[in-house]
């Protein structure tokens, strides 16, 4: 039987265990198909071997982690459980083997644990709306459905801060093979934890209307620490890398206007702007994928401008810099949303909270 | 199903061995003595382990593997049956350094409310 590696080699997917040398392969509907059968193959085989309570364990779990995350690539948002399933099994037979041989790949380790983390993230929303989308569901529904879903997610955010404390301590820190692997994998977490503090609060703007007062009281009781605590988490591991900088200075941003807007906090809207300033128009030569960082900062931007007449005197201003940032940008990832939602903004039409949150609160 | 240490497992095992050289866990039977700067450990267990012990020995030694420290040698350490018996007979300790040093322990310990009901 022909090794997964090899396999994976053959159809020119290259896996350096954080990055594919080339995404070329994901063009070709052939090897997206035999990826996915082979994904298939493999979950057949993890499933028959618990019916039949074996404990062995596939044996190439690098190879199987890539194939997860492979399969990931192509098959896109929504279809979360093959990678759950595959770089579930990955590593746990990491671990199983950590244990039999003493064989040891921190990052390997993190790297499971982050997909996974980022994937329970991404399920956990995605079951939400599968559920409020069926017909017939109250408001009163939602609300207490909200506040499930909430619980998982802020437990899955607890658990990527303590990993990017693990992960980013300088002293006394794990065994990282050397300090570059090391530095990306807190890179890694600090990325994820933008991103689902992000999800956090557009996910609530997506359902605000439809919430409970007690149920929304509840949520800021427990999100105003969470968020704060995450905030000064990222401020410990913000390198000097444009693309750190600007998403933290954006989680800024949307923490400040994220609790005006919904709570009787008083932050000046001039301060506000400020911070959306400091994410969006403060940087000189920025590379195409780092103006991509800069989007949503735009998106936040315009929209403190629509919602304070003090601050209209910044529009013309604001919709010229939004739009250089587009022309500027990398055309990758969520770039259409963007853009759709800029030009909305830009001409006065009302932005479709639950499109924003579904496009953008699980992937940056 | 396999024992797959939590970020707070992590972080509590790695906060408990970062600040000495040895670290004993009276409830797997085991004393562990370290390099931390070639990321090695050195286990010192009792031979036989009853089945607490034994339970709690090997989440242990796969947190501390999990960190990405290397056991470079397993001891098993015949006619001790507790960790207590295990640092007197084989590593010296008196009654008082045990004392001394579970008192030290107990102060040093990373809060995890998990212990809290022990």
């Amino acid at each position: 039987m022909e090794r997964l590696a090899d396999f994976l080699s053959s159809l020119g997917v290259e896996y350096d265990g954080r990055n594919f040398s080339s995404l070329d392969w994901v063009e070709n509907e052939e090897t997206c198909n035999l990826l996915h059968q082979k994904a298939f193959e493999i979950i057949e085989a993890i499933n028959r071997q618990k019916e039949e309570s074996k404990t062995d364990r596939i044996g190439d779990f690098r190879s199987t982690f890539a194939l997860a995350i492979a399969c990931s690539h192509f098959l896109g948002k929504g279809h979360w459980e093959i990678k759950m399933i595959l770089a579930g099994e990955a590593h746990s037979s990491y671990v199983s083997n950590l244990v039999k041989t003493g064989d040891i790949d921190v990052f390997f380790d993190h790297q499971c644990r982050k997909a996974h983390l980022d994937t329970s993230l991404e399920m956990h929303y995605l079951m939400f709306r599968n559920l409020i989308a069926q017909e017939g569901m109250t408001g009163e529904a939602i609300s207490d459905l909200f506040m499930k879903h909430i619980v998982q997610t802020s437990n899955a955010i607890q658990e990527l801060m303590r990993f990017l404390e693990l992960c980013g301590r300088q002293e006394h820190p794990m065994n990282f093979a050397s300090d570059e692997l090391q530095g990306k994998m807190a890179f890694d977490y600090y990325v994820s934890l933008i991103q689902a503090v992000r999800g956090f609060m557009l996910q609530f703007s997506c359902v605000q209307p439809v919430i409970q007062v007690e149920h929304a009281q509840r949520f800021f009781e427990m999100a105003g620490p969470l968020i704060t605590n995450a905030i000064e988490l990222m401020a410990q591991f913000r390198d000097g890398a444009s693309t750190s900088y600007i998403m933290f200075q954006t989680v800024m941003a949307q923490f400040g206007t994220f609790f005006v807007k919904y709570t009787e906090h008083e932050i000046p809207p001039a301060s506000n702007f400020d911070q959306c300033n400091r994410a969006t128009i403060a940087f000189d030569d920025l590379e195409p994928i780092e103006t991509y960082c800069t989007l949503f900062a735009h998106v936040l931007r315009l929209m403190l401008i629509r919602d304070h007449e003090g601050l209209q005197g910044h529009l013309t201003q604001a919709i010229q810099d939004a739009l250089d940032a587009l022309e500027a940008s990398d055309r990758s990832r969520h770039y259409d949303v963007y853009s759709n939602i800029i030009h909305q903004l830009i001409n006065d039409e009302e932005v479709n909270m639950i499109l924003l949150s579904d496009e953008l609160s699980i992937t940056w | 199903m396999a024992y797959i240490p939590t970020a707070k497992d992590l972080l509590w095992t790695l906060n408990s061995i970062c600040q000495s050289r040895s670290w004993a866990v009276p409830s797997g039977g085991v004393a562990f003595i370290f390099d931390h700067s070639k990321f090695e450990f050195k286990t010192f267990t009792v031979a036989e382990k009853n089945e607490v012990q034994m339970n709690y020995f090997t989440p242990v030694i796969t947190n501390l593997q999990s960190l990405g420290y290397t056991e470079i040698a397993r001891v098993l350490c015949p006619g001790v049956q507790t960790t207590v018996e295990l640092l007197k007979e084989f590593h010296g300790f008196s009654q008082d350094d045990i004392e001394r040093n579970l008192i030290e322990s107990l102060q040093k310990r990373p809060h995890d409310e998990r212990f809290d009901q022990r």
